[in-house]
Parts: structure tokens; C-alpha cells; sequence
């Protein structure tokens, strides 16, 4: 990893990062998805597979076991082939030397063969020892079939002894296809001969059970024996697999742990790395910031995982003790009901060889009396002291009622009669019946007394129970129901073993029906059968115990359990056959054992996962949060700084920082363009650059008072990189560090060169009105005064009749009013030069010449003039007509009126021509041109050359020079040494 | 639905009825193993019969043949059966001697009239008891023996002959007259191999290699069909330069050996048995047997219409004239109705019949009498010493009687 991690450059650790937290991801969900879909699937299909191996195991078992059967089949088969068995079947002969060799020295797998050989009617002809196990009476139900060839062999299961596995395997000795004898022996062989060793090593076991033989294995081990069941296709046999489920539930306990474990791993290493992850995202470098930030969209999505995964590791850990902990509980408790269940079928099966004996007794012996019958009986209770009686019940018939009534009276049972229970349970002596099943011995007789002579068909299920057994000549069970001999009425179960009269095994029901002699009866008290059962098991384990012979009606007989209270894991059942009827054995805890878990292990672990996990996360919540603060409060100033920045950028006016040394370290684009750079240009530059020189003085007194006053304004003339002037007005602010010390100041400029300007126009306009006012006083006055005195000299000259003197007073008095007149009109049309608005339009130059030419030809000196023209450009020139016409009428005029009468070629030049973009109109002369010392002057108000040559407002020029602004255009006067040339430039 | 009751009940009613009139012959016979002997019996039984109509004293004759496949037991159950009938009036058995010496007791002690047309086991007839219920009219080990073995040293002229006997009590009364025949010819302790039932094809090649390799030059086998046809496949299955001569009990005609023992393998062997000395394939044939023929011909629906057709056929002739030995005497005494009485009235008629009866093998007068286990201890054989001869199969299986006896 380390390897891998060193040779992964930088650009691939995000695709590596993804890549780990799309595995993690998978991972716990994968996880996730095993421990709560798959493992319960996964347990499901265990145990159906546990029960389809069992089911498996079971066949194989049954194949081997059948071959195992086939094996000594064959090798009887082969035996029962010799001629001279067959010779001795057929001839019946079996004292022949041959034979006698071959059957007494025959071996079957290494043992000495017992052998038993039998002719078609069944007949013992020869048996190799005298005790031989196994039924060859000639009415052995076996024997029928397999002579009529129904049955290819048979198999004979003979009683457990120890572990060994005892049976008697028959086959027919053939003549020519046809089956003339019967060849048996008895086989002995150990258990696990029989089946698998493998799975007997496993811990299985098995069971063969053929009518009311059972053979078995120890199964005391097991915890939870589970049984499956195969009947064999012939001879009745009933092979049930046993193996122990706890290994089942042990499988799937570690399954599911193992589960646990990897998830809670999972988890856990899941809460590290996230804990990681989270601890460099808040931590990390801008860079993983970012990616974290690109990954989980929000803040709080880590913490929430974090939080989220070691709740749930949490949780794990503590089902995953807690489980391990019912795991031992469960299968304790397991055990513990098994224990009970075994012992309980102990204790019923071995009633089997009480009535057994009993029967044998009875079998052996004629007539038993009363005396004989307690006898025998004495040492059964000793030994089972849960049997509540043993009877003898005769079968009577009808006509012998009263003699067996005697009988017991002779015996000392002076109130003896066959009686039934009526309804009410009271005994009353029986009616008469063709047959009675009377208790006629009862031991022990001073618990018992009450029901002797107490006839068995009063009760259905007694009915039920004599008549299969009966049938059968089996040991059969009448169910169970309160015992009449009982103070208490507990429930009891009568157990019946019917005697015949011989101990020939009969065919079918109906011989045995005749023979019938009776029954031996054993009467147990379920209480007593189980409660000893129960007192013996250190755990508290109640039982419960149903009659399911019939499946569609179960009876419970013993015990309850409420199954929504108990546990279904808890309990344990098992279904045994015995006595003709099926009883389902349920075993489980008196209480739930989960409850009584008393480690704090678990919970420990829980609130202590929990508390670390909402630690952690409460932990990485609060560092976000601060780190949210933060990076609001500088969000905001980052906010301010870009909108001041942007402020700053989109500033009319601007700022720049300039540091201690004078030098430029930022300043906005506005800063930069208005001094005709673009801010990187100027970055380090001094401000010296951007200042005027003559200015630098100032700049210098202003820098010091922005010491004195942190801050100071100044309005310098500003140099343009191209070398223009301009105007400004600078702000200076000091700059200081956080330790006071002086880092620069910032600048804050913006370009006053119009208010300037503006401010000139205003001075220059309060000077012409200022110079105007007092012209137009003095220039309006002259004349009016003139006028006043010539005309009061004119009353005079009237007066003395001086004519005159009169009129020349008024003819001088209407000059000088001429002249008032003229100042006025320029006046007024200087006002209205200043006032009037004009679109431009385009202006043929020709035409306005020669209309202002034509407009002139009257003016004196006119004739004289040589006026030439040259118009290089006079099309496409578009401006306001009535501003330029006025210029161009001006000059001419001008230039007509001040012509030199002394030269002999007086001349004007009228010119257009277009230089480089600007509109140049000229007008030259020859005339008297300006004096040197008032060129200066001549676009001012009120200046007069040449008063004596032509009367003047002294407006003209100054009208031409606003004319020429409103066209924005200039007009400028060159004196060329012999003459005057005016020019008007304007931009085209 | 109730009239279709009723006509049932008065049917099953009718054989009821007619109970009285019958008289039932029984067979108790290996009818699985060597069903041709055994069916060629109930030919001769029935042919007889079928002379008088199948009613004799008036009683309508019925038969029924029982299967022992040479099971002793079966065949005591079998006459179980045979004399819980009340109208069971006499028993034939077959071609097997055990079941008859076997329960010889039994069957004299439940006095169950039994007729031997094949049986050869000197026991059978022996029964130590003037109340003898077996009468045999068939070959007689006790003399049927000598004649093999004179056979086989005469003719086939054995110098070292091997006596292969079936483990049985009939190859043990065998052994006894062959065991004496041949110390006639100075052979005192003669090579003996007993065989059981049952015997299979590598037992018999064994057992017969054996045989050849001790240096025996004939063999005289005593033995039935199935047992008999092994043992000679085995001897066919030897070289020819090894093949002995086989001198034959005639067990082995009783079966299907000339299935299994084909005409061409018996090409190369040499085999002989005894037989009684009629054959329907005998070159001179009198009018009465060809009259018996024909009424084979005619009862056998056609199975039969040549003598090779008849197989077993001895089991036919001896049937055939203890049946008619039958007849004589319930003819002579005539029945009762009482079965115990008249089958002891018959066994009493057989040993007493006044009138000679024509048969095929011979016309009998007199061929039983009161058993005496000293003074006459062939009362109940019907066949004596001449009436014995040797026999072998032709090309079409048939039997050709090769030597009279008494030669």
C-alpha cells in the first residue's frame, strides 16, 4: 500500500480518495445488506439445506444401510443356493453330513453364522445353535409372504443389547425359481457397521425401529436431537436420522456473528476513516477543503455519517455480545429440555417391558391367583414407582359373570361385582354384556380397590384401546382421562398388553379376537410420570404433552404453554410413537432465560459507543460550526472587500496604495486610465511620474500635513503619460501596520481638469463680464453722452440759431446713436450665440462664399479687393451652418473693412482643404493686419485695431472665437509679415 | 339384480348336488421342474379314464393335479389337500422318489391311496406294514439297479464304472442294489459321487472332470432331468477323447433333457437309460396299443399325433395301465360314497384283483398282493425284472427301446 501510495502522483489521489470512499461505501452497503437481507436469507436456505443434507444424509444412510442389508442378503442367498440346502429343504432331510458340515462351519463376515433353516411349512429343520434369536414360529407373519415369493427376503429387527446392532435376515432357499425353504440367520453387528462412520463421527445417530423393536443410538449428547424419518419401502422398517440441531443453530450463530464481526469492523474501520477524512477536511489544506467540499455537498453530511456508523457499529457490537450470550443460554436451555424430553421417553418405553413381563408371566402360567399376580407384581413398583397400578383384566364372558365374581369373593374381595361408572362417575354394577373386561387384580389393592370389578367398555377410549390391542397384539394406550381411583382425579393413561390364550403368534385379527384371554394393564399417573422427571433438573423446565394420534385433533394432556410467551427458539419437542399412539413432547423454559442475562457487558459497550460516537461527532458538528463562523465572518469580509474592491474598481475616482517609499503597490484601473497607463504599468512606479513638477512642491507640503493629520487633499496638476496636464484632486490617507508602524498611505484621486476648467470659464466669464459690464457701461455711456452733449449743443446752437452748429451737433448726436445701435445688435447677438441650439448639417461651402461675398459687394473698398478662392474640401462638411456662416461673414467682413488702401493689390484668399481629419477654412489678406503687441488680445471682448478705419463693437472676434467653441472647433490668428490670416480648425 | 342372485346361488348349488357322484383322482407331481413326466402321467390317467367315459360305479370321474416340484413338504401338504377331500378317492405321484419315502409314513398312517407310475425308490412300495398303501407299477431301483450296471458291464463293457447318484434317498436305495450288482462283476468298493439338487453347471463340470480324470470309463448316473441334462452338458462340454459313456436311471427322461441335450449333442456322447420295456416306438405295436394311441391322438386335441410327439411317454404307459389296474378294482368292488372306506376298499381290491387287465406293457393278473416285509416285499410292484430294458433317444427326441432285460 505503501508502495502503491508513493508512486501515485498527486493528480490521481482524488480519483484514489473517490475511489476508497466508493469501496467503504459499497462495502457498507454490501455489508449491510448481508446482515439484514442476505443472513436471514442465508439461515433460511441453511437450515433448509441442514434439512436437505439430514433428508440426503438420510438417503445415503437408507442406501447404505439397505446394501448393508443386500450385502448379507446376497451372501445368504448365496448359501441358501448350495444343492445341498436345497436337496435338504426339499427332502426335508437335514440330517445329512453335508449339510450339517456346511451350515455349522458357515461363517457370515468373519463370525461363526447362525443359521436357521426352515421347510415351506415353516418347520425348524435345522438350526445351527438352540438360541437363536428372532420369531420362526411357523405362524411368524414373515414366513407367508416370503414363501408365496411376495417378499424377497426378511428382516427380522431383534431387541437392543448394548451397541450392538442384532437382526435376522431370512431368504428363501430356491429350487429352480421356485422357493422351496426358508434359510435365516442372525447377524450381530456393531452400530457403526451400519451406517456412515463419517456421520457417526459427526455426532449423528440413528434409529431402526421395526413394530416395537427400536434400536438406537446414544443421543444423550445431543442438545437437540433432530429426527428425520424414512420408512423403508419393505418390512416395515423405520430409519430415523438424529443429529444435533445446536450445531445447526451453532453454524448459524457463527455465521451470523461472524457477520456481526465483519460489520461492526466495517463500521469501526469506517468511523476511523471518516473520523479522518473529517479531521482533514476541517484541518486539511485549501485544497482538500475543496475536494471534501466537492465530495459531501454538506457540511454536516461527514459528522452525520460518522455519527450514523458508529451508532449502528455501536448497536452491532452490543447485539453481537448480547447475541453471543442468548447463543449459550439457548442452547443450555436446549439441553436441558432434551434431558427432560429423553427422560420422559425413558420413563414410557421401559413401562413396555413391565407389561412384557407381566405378559410372560401370564403367557408362562395357566392361572395366576391373586397372591401370585401380587407376587410378581411387588418388585415393578420398586423399580417404578411412578406406576399408579398393575391390573390383570380378564375377558369374561357373559355366562361366566357370576362365576368369576365368586371366585374373587372366595378371594377375600367380599363386595366384588363388575360394576361400570354411570354418568355422574358413580360405580354401579354393570348390565348384563356378552363380554366384560373386568379389573380383576389390582395392584397395589389399597390404592386400587375402588375399581376392582370395574368393566373397561364403560369408557369409549378403553373401548378403542382393547379392540386395537386386540387386533394387533400390541401393547396400546386408551388415551388418558381422570382416574376413578384417584382422590384427586388426576389425569391417567391406561397402557394394555393383550394375553392369548397360547403364545402362538396369530395372523390376523380375528384369531386373535378368539383366543383373547385378557389383558395385564398398566395404569400410570402422567403427574408422576413426569413431575420426578422435572424435580431431578437443575433448571426450571415445564413440559407439555399432547395426544396427536389424531393430527386434525390434538388433545393436551399434560402441562400448557402459552407459545406468544415463550420463545420459539426455547423449545424443544419431539413426537414419539409408542403404545399405538403418537404423543408430542414439548419441554421448555418455566421462564424466559433472556431476561435473566444480567451482564452490563453489553451495555456498556452500547452507551459507551454511543457516548464516544456522539463525542466524536458532537466533536467534528462543533469544529464545523466554528469553522462556519469563521468562514462566514470572512465570507462577509471577503464579501465587503470584493464589493469594496469592485467599488474601488468601478470607481469614478482612483485609488491606488502607495507605499512609504513613494511608490505605487496598487491602484485601480480608473487611477491607472486617467493618467493614461493601465494599472500594472504604474505598479512601482513613483508618484512623482503622475504629478506635474511644478506641483511636486505642493506634494511635498501636503505629504507632510497627511503625517500631521492622517489625512490630507490636494488638488496637484496631474501629467498623463502622454504628456498632457491635467487636473486632480488627491486625497492621501496614511497607512499604518498593526504595530503602528507607517506602511504607505492610499490615494484617492479623481480628475477635476472640467471643474478646472469649469472654474476657469467662470473666472474667464466674471473677467468678460466684469470687462464686459464695465465696457458696456463705458461703450453704451460714450455715445449716449456723446449723443446728449451734441444734442443739448445742437439746443444751444438752435437756441442761438447757430444752424450750424446744429446740425452738425446732430448729425454727430445720430454717429454716435449709429454706434450704440451696432454695439447693441452685437450684444444681442452675442447673447444669442451663447443661447441658441442648432443641429449640425451638412454645408455647402460654395454657396455660403458667394452669398456672403454677394451680401458684401456695397462694403467699401469691395471693388478693389482681388478675392481669390480655394476650396480643396468642401464636401461632406457637416456643421452648424448659422455658427460657421457667421465666422465665415466675420472674416470676410473683417477682412474687406481692414484692407491696407495704401497697397495697390489688396487681396483676400478664401481656402478649404481637409489636414489630417480637421477642417481647416482660412481667410488671408494683405490688410492692416494686428498689432504685434495686442495679438494676444485679439479674441477678446471689446478690442478695437483699428478704430479708425471702420467703426467696431470690438465683439467680432470674440463672437467668432465662441462660434468657433460651439463647433468645437478653434480659430487662431497667424500674422504672416503682410497681412492677417484667421483660421478656422475643426475636427471632421 | 335379486334374479341374478338367486340363478348364481342355484348355480354354484348345482356342483353341490352333484358332489355325491364324484369320484376326484389326484396327482401330486413336480409339475414345474419336470413337467413332461408328470403331464404324460395324467395323459395315461386320463386316456384309461376316457375308455369308460370318465364314470366308473356311478361316479363321474374328475382330476387334479397337484405340484410338489419335489418338495417333500409340499408334496405332504398336498396330500393334506388330497385327503381332506371327501371325494378324493386315490393319489398318483410322479416322477419323484423323496416325497414318497420322505412321508411314506404319513401317507400310509392318513391311509392315502397312492399310485407310483414313475417313482423309482425301492422304499416307496416297502412300507413295513400289511396295510400298504403305495402300489407301484413303474421301475424298481431294488431291480432296476442290476439291470443298469449288468448294462453297462456287458454291453458297454465298463471296466471301472463311477456311480453318480443324486444326494437323495432314491440315489441312496440305488446305491444299494448297484453297490450289490456290482460286486457280482468283483467290483466291491465301486467309485461313488453324490450329487444334490440344485446343482449347477460348474459344479457339474467339476464334479464330472473329476470323474473322467480319476479314470472311471462309464458313468451310471441316477439322477432327474434338470440335475441329469448338467451333468451331460458337462460331459458334452468335455473333449470327445474324454467323453464316457453314460448308463442312465430314467429320471432323466422325465423332464425336458432332450431340450437341453439336443439330438445333436447327443450325437456325440453315448447315452443309455432304463426304461419298461413298451414304446409306442417300438417296431411291432398290437392293436390294443395302437387303439390307446389313438385315443391319446384324440384326447391330446391334436399336441400328439406321432409316438416321437409323446414325451415321457413311460410316465404315459405306467399311468395309462395303473389306471387300468384302477378300474379293475373299483369295477371289482365297486365305491361306497364313503371315501376312507372305499379308498381302503380299493387299496384291499388292487391287492386282491380277480381278473387279468390288459395293458401296455404287459396283462396283468395279480400284480399286487398283501405286503410282507420278509415273504414279499415286491407285493406292491407291478413290473418285475423283465419287464425292464435299456433305451436312447432317436433323431425327434423319441425313446427306442435298445435291449430287453431279460437278455
Amino acid at each position: 500500500m505503501t508502495i502503491k501510495t508513493s508512486i501515485i502522483n498527486e493528480q490521481n489521489k482524488p480519483v484514489l480518495q473517490v475511489l476508497v470512499l466508493f469501496l467503504i461505501g459499497f462495502f457498507l452497503i454490501m455489508t449491510f445488506l448481508a446482515a439484514f437481507v442476505l443472513i436471514p436469507r442465508i439461515n433460511q436456505s441453511f437450515e433448509k439445506q441442514h434439512l436437505q443434507d439430514s433428508e440426503i444424509t438420510l438417503e445415503i444412510e437408507v442406501e447404505l444401510f439397505k446394501r448393508f442389508v443386500e450385502n448379507y442378503r446376497t451372501i445368504l442367498q448365496d448359501l441358501a443356493n448350495f444343492p445341498v440346502i436345497t436337496s435338504t429343504v426339499l427332502l426335508s432331510q437335514p440330517d445329512n453330513s453335508d449339510f450339517i458340515d456346511l451350515v455349522d462351519n458357515f461363517s457370515i463376515s468373519g463370525e461363526k453364522s447362525r443359521l436357521v433353516l426352515q421347510d415351506i411349512a415353516g418347520e425348524v429343520l435345522y438350526q445351527t445353535a438352540q438360541n437363536i434369536k428372532g420369531d420362526f414360529s411357523t405362524n411368524a407373519p414373515w414366513i407367508k409372504p416370503l414363501l408365496n415369493g411376495d417378499e424377497s427376503f426378511n428382516f427380522q429387527l431383534l431387541e437392543q443389547e448394548g451397541e450392538v446392532f442384532r437382526f435376522v435376515l431370512s431368504v428363501p432357499v430356491m429350487y429352480h425359481n421356485n422357493i422351496e425353504g426358508i434359510l435365516s440367520a442372525e447377524i450381530t453387528t456393531p452400530l457403526s457397521d451400519i451406517f456412515s462412520p463419517k456421520t457417526i463421527e459427526e455426532g449423528s445417530a440413528f434409529t431402526l425401529r421395526q413394530g416395537d423393536v427400536t434400536v438406537k443410538m446414544d443421543v444423550s449428547s445431543m442438545a437437540l436431537p433432530r429426527k428425520i424419518k424414512t420408512y423403508l419401502a419393505v418390512k416395515d422398517i423405520e430409519l430415523t436420522y438424529i443429529n444435533d440441531y445446536t450445531k445447526v443453530i451453532v453454524e448459524q450463530n457463527k455465521l451470523r456473528n461472524m457477520t456481526l464481526i465483519v460489520l461492526f469492523f466495517g463500521l469501526a474501520i469506517s468511523f476511523i476513516f471518516f473520523s479522518v477524512l473529517a479531521y482533514r477536511m476541517l484541518m486539511g489544506t485549501e485544497e482538500d477543503k475543496t475536494f471534501h467540499k466537492n465530495i459531501f455537498s454538506k457540511s454536516y453530511t461527514i459528522p452525520l455519517i460518522i455519527g450514523s456508523i458508529g451508532i449502528a457499529a455501536s448497536i452491532l457490537a452490543y447485539f453481537l455480545i448480547q447475541n453471543l450470550k442468548h447463543q449459550q443460554i439457548q442452547q443450555e436451555t436446549l439441553a436441558a429440555n432434551n434431558l427432560v424430553i429423553q427422560s420422559i421417553e425413558e420413563t414410557l418405553i421401559s413401562k413396555a417391558s413391565t407389561l412384557n413381563s407381566l405378559k410372560a408371566f401370564f403367557d408362562a402360567s395357566q392361572h395366576i391367583d391373586r397372591i401370585e399376580f401380587k407376587t410378581f407384581t411387588a418388585p415393578f413398583f420398586k423399580e417404578h414407582q411412578d406406576i399408579h397400578a398393575l391390573e390383570w383384566v380378564p375377558k369374561i364372558e357373559g355366562l361366566q359373570r357370576e362365576h368369576y365374581e365368586k371366585l374373587a369373593r372366595a378371594d377375600g374381595l367380599a363386595q366384588y361385582t363388575i360394576k361400570e361408572a354411570n354418568a355422574q362417575g358413580i360405580l354401579e354394577p354393570a348390565p348384563l354384556r356378552d363380554v366384560y373386561f373386568p379389573v380383576y387384580y389390582a395392584e397395589p389393592q389399597d390404592v386400587n380397590k375402588k375399581i376392582l370389578g370395574l368393566d373397561s367398555p364403560f369408557n369409549l377410549r378403553r373401548v378403542e384401546a382393547i379392540k386395537q390391542a386386540t387386533d394387533t397384539g400390541d401393547i396400546t394406550a386408551a388415551g388418558t382421562f381422570p382416574l376413578l381411583q384417584d382422590e384427586q382425579k388426576k389425569t391417567g393413561m391406561l397402557i394394555f398388553n393383550p394375553v392369548y390364550s397360547d403364545a402362538l403368534n396369530y395372523i390376523d385379527a380375528q384369531q386373535r379376537q378368539e383366543h383373547l384371554k385378557g389383558f395385564v394393564l398398566l395404569v400410570l399417573r402422567i403427574d408422576d410420570v413426569i413431575n420426578p422427571t422435572l424435580n431431578k433438573q437443575e433448571r426450571e423446565t415445564l413440559i407439555s404433552l399432547e395426544d396427536v394420534t389424531a393430527p386434525q385433533k390434538p388433545e393436551l394432556i399434560f402441562g400448557s404453554y402459552d407459545q406468544n410467551s415463550i420463545n420459539v427458539d426455547l423449545i424443544s419437542d419431539n413426537t414419539i410413537e409408542i403404545f399405538g399412539r403418537r404423543w408430542k413432547i414439548k419441554a421448555f423454559p418455566s421462564s424466559n432465560p433472556y431476561q435473566n442475562i444480567t451482564s452490563f457487558l453489553p451495555w456498556l459497550v452500547l452507551v459507551g459507543g454511543i457516548i464516544f460516537t456522539v463525542f466524536i461527532t458532537y466533536t467534528f458538528i462543533q469544529l464545523i460550526r466554528r469553522r462556519e463562523i469563521i468562514e462566514g465572518i470572512v465570507n462577509a469580509r471577503t464579501k465587503e472587500v470584493k464589493e469594496l474592491s469592485s467599488a474601488m474598481e468601478n470607481a469614478v475616482e482612483g485609488v491606488s496604495q502607495i507605499d512609504y517609499k513613494g511608490s505605487y503597490i496598487y491602484l485601480n484601473e480608473s487611477y491607472a486610465s486617467t493618467c493614461g497607463y493601465n494599472s500594472k504599468q504604474l505598479v512601482g512606479e513613483n508618484w512623482r511620474k503622475t504629478i506635474h513638477p511644478d506641483d511636486h512642491e505642493m506634494m511635498h507640503d501636503a505629504y507632510m500635513a497627511m503625517f500631521d493629520h492622517g489625512q490630507v487633499t490636494v488638488e496637484p496638476r496631474g501629467v498623463r503619460k502622454n504628456g498632457t496636464i491635467f487636473y486632480k484632486r488627491i486625497t492621501m490617507i496614511a497607512r499604518y501596520a498593526n504595530n503602528g508602524e507607517f506602511i504607505g498611505h492610499h490615494c484617492f484621486m479623481s480628475d477635476i481638469s472640467d471643474r478646472k476648467k469649469a472654474e476657469e470659464e467662470i473666472l474667464n466669464s466674471n473677467s468678460e463680464l466684469e470687462e464686459f459690464a464695465y465696457r458696456t457701461s463705458h461703450d453704451l455711456r460714450s455715445p449716449i453722452i456723446s449723443s446728449v452733449r451734441l444734442l443739448s449743443m445742437a439746443e444751444q446752437a438752435i437756441h442761438d440759431k447757430n444752424n450750424d452748429i446744429a446740425l452738425m451737433s446732430l448729425s454727430h448726436a445720430q454717429t454716435s446713436l449709429q454706434k450704440l445701435d451696432t454695439l447693441i445688435k452685437d450684444i444681442l447677438a452675442l447673447t444669442e450665440t451663447k443661447n441658441k441650439e442648432e443641429e449640425p448639417k451638412n454645408i455647402n461651402i460654395d454657396v455660403l462664399v458667394n452669398d456672403a461675398l454677394e451680401k458684401m459687394e456695397h462694403m467699401e473698398g469691395f471693388e478693389r479687393l482681388d478675392i481669390q478662392t480655394e476650396f480643396q474640401f468642401k464636401d461632406n462638411f457637416c456643421a452648424k451652418e448659422t455658427r460657421f456662416n457667421m465666422i465665415l461673414e466675420n472674416l470676410i467682413s473683417n477682412a474687406i473693412k481692414y484692407q491696407d488702401p495704401k497697397k495697390e493689390n489688396p487681396y483676400i484668399k478664401i481656402s478649404t482643404k481637409n489636414t489630417n481629419g480637421v477642417f481647416i477654412f482660412e481667410v488671408k489678406d494683405n490688410g492692416l493686419g494686428v498689432p504685434k503687441d495686442q495679438q494676444d488680445k485679439l479674441f477678446t471682448m471689446f478690442k478695437r485695431f483699428h478704430p479708425k478705419v471702420a467703426f467696431g463693437s470690438g465683439l467680432g472676434l470674440y463672437l467668432m472665437k465662441k462660434s468657433a467653441d460651439v463647433l468645437n472647433g478653434e480659430i487662431s490668428f497667424h500674422d504672416h509679415g503682410d497681412g492677417s490670416t484667421f483660421r478656422l480648425s475643426i475636427p471632421l | 339384480m335379486k334374479y341374478l342372485y338367486c340363478f348364481a346361488l342355484l348355480l354354484l348349488a348345482v356342483p353341490a348336488q352333484a358332489n355325491d357322484k364324484i369320484i376326484r383322482i389326484y396327482q401330486d407331481a413336480d409339475l414345474s421342474n419336470h413337467i413332461e413326466s408328470s403331464m404324460a402321467i395324467q395323459k395315461g390317467i386320463e386316456v384309461a379314464f376316457d375308455e369308460i367315459g370318465n364314470e366308473i360305479a356311478g361316479y363321474k370321474v374328475e382330476f387334479k393335479y397337484l405340484d410338489h416340484r419335489g418338495n417333500v413338504v409340499r408334496s405332504k401338504q398336498n396330500y393334506g389337500a388330497f385327503l381332506s377331500d371327501p371325494n378324493g378317492l386315490a393319489i398318483y405321484s410322479g416322477i419323484h422318489s423323496p416325497p414318497l419315502i420322505k412321508n411314506r409314513a404319513f401317507i400310509n398312517e392318513s391311509k392315502a391311496l397312492t399310485l407310483v407310475p414313475w417313482a423309482a425308490g425301492g422304499p416307496i412300495t416297502r412300507y413295513p406294514s400289511a396295510e400298504n398303501w403305495v402300489f407301484r407299477l413303474s421301475v424298481d431301483d431294488t431291480r432296476a439297479g442290476p439291470v443298469m450296471i449288468d448294462f453297462a458291464m456287458n454291453k458297454k463293457s465298463c471296466e471301472a464304472p463311477h456311480l453318480l447318484l443324486e444326494d437323495t434317498p432314491w440315489g441312496e436305495s440305488n446305491l444299494k442294489s448297484m453297490s450289490k450288482a456290482l460286486s457280482k462283476h468283483g467290483i466291491a468298493a465301486p467309485d461313488i459321487t453324490r450329487f444334490g439338487w440344485n446343482l449347477k453347471e460348474q459344479g457339474a463340470r467339476i464334479l464330472i472332470r473329476n470323474i473322467v480324470d480319476g479314470g472311471s470309463d462309464c458313468i451310471v448316473l441316477v439322477g432327474n432331468a434338470v440335475e441329469g441334462s448338467i451333468i451331460t452338458q458337462a460331459l458334452v462340454d468335455l473333449p470327445v477323447e474324454k467323453r464316457v459313456p453314460i448308463i442312465s436311471h430314467w429320471g432323466i427322461t422325465g423332464g425336458n433333457f432332450h431340450e437341453i441335450i439336443t439330438a445333436e449333442k447327443r450325437k456325440n456322447i453315448d447315452l443309455s437309460f432304463i426304461q419298461s420295456c413298451f414304446a409306442f416306438t417300438n417296431a411291432e405295436q398290437t392293436n390294443f396299443s395302437t387303439q390307446v394311441f389313438s385315443r391319446l391322438k384324440k384326447i391330446s386335441a391334436g399336441t400328439i399325433s406321432e409316438a416321437k410327439d409323446l414325451k415321457s411317454a413311460v410316465g404315459f404307459i405306467h399311468a395309462y395301465d395303473l389306471t387300468k389296474l384302477l378300474i379293475a378294482a373299483i369295477k371289482q368292488e365297486g365305491l361306497s360314497g364313503d371315501i376312507a372306506e372305499d379308498r381302503n376298499t380299493i387299496r384291499v381290491a388292487l391287492e386282491n384283483l380277480k381278473t387279468p387287465v390288459q395293458g401296455l406293457e404287459k396283462t396283468y393278473e395279480m400284480p399286487y398282493s398283501v405286503f410282507n416285509a420278509d415273504t414279499n416285499v415286491n407285493a406292491h410292484e407291478a413290473l418285475h425284472d423283465s419287464d425292464f430294458c435299456m433305451a436312447h433317444y432317436g433323431k425327434n427326441d423319441e425313446i427306442f427301446i435298445i435291449e430287453q432285460s431279460s437278455e
